[in-house]
């Protein structure tokens, strides 16, 4: 069954605000990314055949702002917050290193990301078996993509 | 402690069954579980309010992928909320020169100029258009199941407006580029195409057909393709 975007966003609009609000702390970015989200999942709405609506929306809300938070400069306003910008500045590298574009990325043709992975279960408080689910990944290969999340985001948890 | 994203999902009723039985329980045992539940209802009535339809973005989206050499980007610019654009493609219509050699149903390409998120006028071939105007592509692909937008300016150069990845195979219920694109300062004219076929096209070779083809010349693409144009004047080189 097609979904209009309408649909989607009278269901989900508030779930994708408050998730992009809670990691980007700027309403007009939250609001460009929650823009972005929508569009994205109207172009790959056949994800949702496979897909909870919310956790598909939550996933790429997740991408989108963690691209926005690349290169950012604010600071920090909690633990939570800093762990998030740390894993963000962190996997820019990775992010510059790939090859494929935007929305490849975004929607999983290729593995996910491991900074979605580590926002999921460090920011998020997922366990690994959530991330795994989430992502629609084993279990394994969840956490074999974890063992690559620098040490600075371990220590950043044992704050 | 319960996390935001499984109280968001109880509330969408889209969590497992354990999960639920789990968040239903501690609503009944901890006062501070139904005070965020009744914080996030009314969060929903505040956002609810303040956007009550997708907003528009604010400022132009950052570039999604690099375009294929070498087509020329015009300044994207998310200006119109995606609802906004599904309900612009139901607006009357008027026709260009290649509806009018259709035969039966076909793709059809629109064009509208956006004044505001809110106002968009359509566009008919030949139109008038200047500078910095903000142009939206719609199309209705009338089972089409590939599509490639492109334009070529009076100086030449081509812009590749769909597909941004590369794959030509066109979304479940595509009916609009979600970008719309401000026109700059090159003269003469932006003539776009609308190519469609059953199999995968390549933007490239559009692309290239495209440039060759300039402002009146016909698009010439290999294939059992539909092809679609509307010339935007854009006045005197």
């Amino acid at each position: 069954m097609q979904v209009s975007v309408a649909q989607l966003y009278q269901t989900y609009g508030p779930m994708v605000l408050r998730r992009c609000r809670s990691l980007l702390r700027d309403e007009a970015r939250a609001v460009d990314a929650m823009h972005d989200v929508f569009v994205l999942v109207l172009r790959n709405q056949h994800q949702l055949k496979t897909q909870s609506g919310s956790s598909l929306l939550f996933q790429v809300a997740t991408n989108v702002c963690l691209n926005l938070l690349r290169g950012s400069r604010r600071k920090p306003e909690d633990a939570n917050d800093e762990r998030l910008l740390q894993i963000a500045h962190d996997f820019d590298l990775e992010a510059r290193a790939s090859a494929k574009g935007l929305l490849g990325r975004l929607f999983a043709e290729e593995p996910a990301t491991t900074a979605t992975i580590a926002v999921l279960h460090w920011v998020d408080g997922m366990t690994w078996d959530e991330v795994a689910r989430e992502m629609k990944m084993s279990v394994s290969g969840v956490r074999k993509r974890a063992r690559g999340i620098t040490e600075r985001v371990k220590e950043l948890q044992e704050i | 402690m319960i996390p935001d994203w499984k109280l968001e999902r109880y509330r969408l009723g889209e969590l497992t069954p354990a999960d639920h039985a789990l968040i239903a329980q501690a609503l009944a045992d901890e006062p501070a579980v139904r005070e965020r539940l009744a914080a996030l209802d009314q969060s929903d009535r505040a956002i609810r309010a303040a956007y009550p339809a997708l907003p528009a973005r604010s400022r132009p989206a950052p570039r999604e992928a690099e375009p294929p050499s070498p087509a020329r980007w015009l300044v994207p610019v998310l200006a119109l909320a995606a609802a906004a654009v599904l309900a612009l493609v139901f607006m009357p219509r008027a026709a260009g020169p290649d509806d009018i050699l259709m035969k039966g149903d076909g793709p059809v390409l629109h064009l509208f100029r956006l004044a505001d998120p809110e106002h968009a006028e359509q566009l008919v071939d030949g139109a008038r258009v200047k500078p910095h105007d903000l142009v939206q592509v719609a199309v209705a692909l009338h089972g089409a199941k590939h599509l490639v937008i492109v334009s070529v300016d009076g100086a030449g150069h081509t812009t590749l407006h769909w597909p941004l990845d590369g794959n030509s195979l066109a979304p479940v219920g595509f009916k609009a580029v979600p970008q719309s694109f401000e026109l700059d300062e090159a003269p003469g004219f932006e003539r776009f195409f609308l190519v469609t076929c059953d199999t995968p096209l390549s933007p490239q070779l559009v692309l290239e057909g495209a440039r060759r083809a300039g402002r009146a010349a016909p698009l010439e693409v290999p294939g059992q393709v539909a092809i679609r144009s509307l010339l935007l004047d854009k006045g005197s080189p």
